[in-house]
């Protein structure tokens, strides 16, 4: 008796695997939000020791788009593990105010590269209709690089998420026999790459949208 | 051999008075030989004598070991390569002629702005340092008191400024003063040790150098790690497509609040700054307005003071072991 039920456990996603396929691509347009990324201040110090502002500067790192692409390997029914490999193109942004001298106040900016390759999980639910939830988290390995090739440091960037897939085809062999659009809303955090000011990690908002084949 | 006394420089409590060569970088001391200008560093461990003559409050051992900590002090920055050793005392004066490198106390009762003074003779065949030798003036009170003693300048703060001479810096331009009704001018704040003038009496923070002075040291004595490990930046400093002579430019990297300063050091405005951490910066220049020019550069310079302080409009990326884009601070007239 304990036999076939355990043959039962076995049977069902077997049967579920038969329905849903197991690797997935994914490509699509990404948008990371802006994030605060802390103020610098420029500080002398006077003869009792206590600091004396020569200006301050308030730091971000500005919205930009980009480009993300992810192969997910479904390993149960609802669950997946799968790597996402992003690029985009944010501007460090810095507001330079309050000079001592009364330089005039400016937003110097310098634009860059930012790489990221997380490995994540995805939890899917209600795999029966066209409309997929999923929840997923991420972390991995983030790169920056400024313009000008001049500066270049590493982090890790982390993301939690979820959002929506709707099945356009299904069922049908080959990579195009299963077809779906995906939406995603994260919240990503970043720690490390190159830094400013006295933030030492960054929070951003980032949406996604892709398309996603599978077999 | 012929010898010739090229440099001295001061550090006072209330002005001034100093030279030093031009060079396209950090403010360092340098020599004209055969035509050229040559940075005065030394090719070798800095074998020093301290004149054997107490004054009221220090006695000359005291002397002796606030100069040893401040020569620590320069060579405990990281990725340099610099030593120093104590002969032994002397019945020397702090003079030149004698190519022994004496430090001690002379009294000068009519430089009574003078707190100390460097003074150098080097080989003007080869540039070479032959002897440096220090006096701090007696006739101003001095302090050896652990925590400073209200009234009394700090030897060991001023002892690492003029160490810093000794080994080649000359002033920074790290700092904010304001004029006296005697004309001398008074610190309000500063950011560097070998700024020209000097904290009040009491005050120890000297005693301690500051990223600006730790840049200077390494674009001198850096290892060949130094140089893969910072970076630095460059540019010019323009009006109206002109050349800016002698306009101080400061970079602050945006992490960590640091600041490092350097001149525009030619007719065309060019300005490098090096030993930097490497990183993102603000890059801001402004006329030497904050101590007399003297201090800094040949009295006769031509130094242009006739335009406002200006932002650089990007941030400035400078790599590791590199130096990053070359940029234009374009500044306005005042
Ligand atoms: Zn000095």
């Amino acid at each position: 008796m304990r036999t076939l039920c355990f043959a039962v456990v076995l049977i069902l996603p077997a049967s579920a695997f038969a329905q849903s396929p197991r690797l997935e691509l994914t490509v699509g347009a990404v948008v990371d939000g802006a994030s605060s990324a802390g103020v610098t201040r420029a500080e002398l110090v006077d003869p009792a020791g206590n600091p004396f502002t020569l200006f301050e500067a308030k730091h971000r790192t500005t919205w930009a788009p980009g480009l993300e692409g992810r192969v997910s390997w479904r390993v149960t029914e609802r669950w997946a593990v799968g790597v996402t490999g992003s690029w985009s193109r944010p501007d460090f942004e810095t507001r330079i105010s309050g000079d001592v001298e009364g330089a005039d106040p400016v937003t110097a900016a310098l634009g860059m590269d930012r790489f990221a390759v997380e490995l994540g999980v995805e939890r899917r639910f209600g795999t029966s209709t066209k409309w997929q939830p999923f929840a997923g988290l991420a972390a991995g390995w983030l790169r920056e690089l400024a313009d000008d090739r001049a500066l270049a440091d590493s982090g890790v960037a982390a993301h939690v998420g979820g959002g929506l897939k709707y099945r356009v085809r299904e069922g049908r062999p080959g990579w195009l026999g299963h077809i779906a659009l995906r939406a995603e809303a994260r919240l990503t955090l970043r720690c490390g790459g190159i830094t400013l000011g006295d933030a030492g990690h960054r929070w951003s908002p980032t949406v996604a949208a892709a398309l996603v084949i599978a077999r | 051999m012929t010898r010739t006394a090229l440099i001295a420089t001061t550090l006072a409590g209330l002005a001034v008075f100093a030279s030093a060569a031009h060079l396209e970088a950090y403010i360092t001391l340098g020599a004209t030989v055969g035509g050229r200008v040559v940075n005065l560093r030394w090719d070798r461990t800095v074998d020093y004598f301290v004149t054997n003559r107490d004054i009221a409050d220090v006695t000359a051992p005291q002397l002796q070991g606030a100069i040893d900590r401040a020569f620590t002090s320069w060579a405990a920055v990281p990725r340099t390569s610099l030593g120093h050793q104590f002969v032994g005392f002397t019945g020397a004066e702090p003079v030149g002629g004698d190519g022994l490198t004496v430090i001690g106390f002379r009294s000068r009762p009519e430089l009574d702005r003078t707190l100390a003074a460097a003074s150098f003779e080097v080989d003007n065949v080869t540039g070479r340092i032959l002897e440096v030798d220090i006096y701090f003036n007696s006739s101003q009170p001095w302090s050896v008191a652990a925590g400073g003693r209200a009234g009394s300048f700090d030897l060991e703060s001023v002892g690492v400024h003029e160490v810093g001479h000794l080994l080649g810096l000359g002033h920074s331009g790290l700092g904010e003063t304001e004029l006296r009704a005697d004309g001398g001018r008074r610190v309000v704040a500063k950011r560097a040790v070998m700024f020209p003038i000097a904290y009040p009496g009491g005050n120890i923070d000297d005693r301690t150098l500051e990223a600006d002075d730790k840049a200077g040291i390494t674009e001198l004595y850096g290892t060949s790690d130094a140089i893969r490990n910072t970076g630095s930046l460059s540019g010019r400093v323009t009006l109206g497509g002109q050349g800016i002579f002698g306009a101080h430019i400061t970079a602050v990297h945006t992490a960590t609040g640091d600041i490092v300063g350097g001149f525009s050091l030619t007719s065309r405005g060019d300005f490098v700054i090096s030993g930097l951490v490497p990183g993102l910066y603000i890059v801001r220049a402004e006329p030497l307005d904050d101590a007399d020019i003297g201090s800094v550069f040949d009295d006769d310079a031509g130094v242009n003071l006739n335009f406002a302080p200006m932002f650089h409009d990007r941030l400035v990326a400078v790599p590791r072991g590199g130096t990053g884009p070359g940029i234009e601070i374009k500044v306005k007239a005042k």
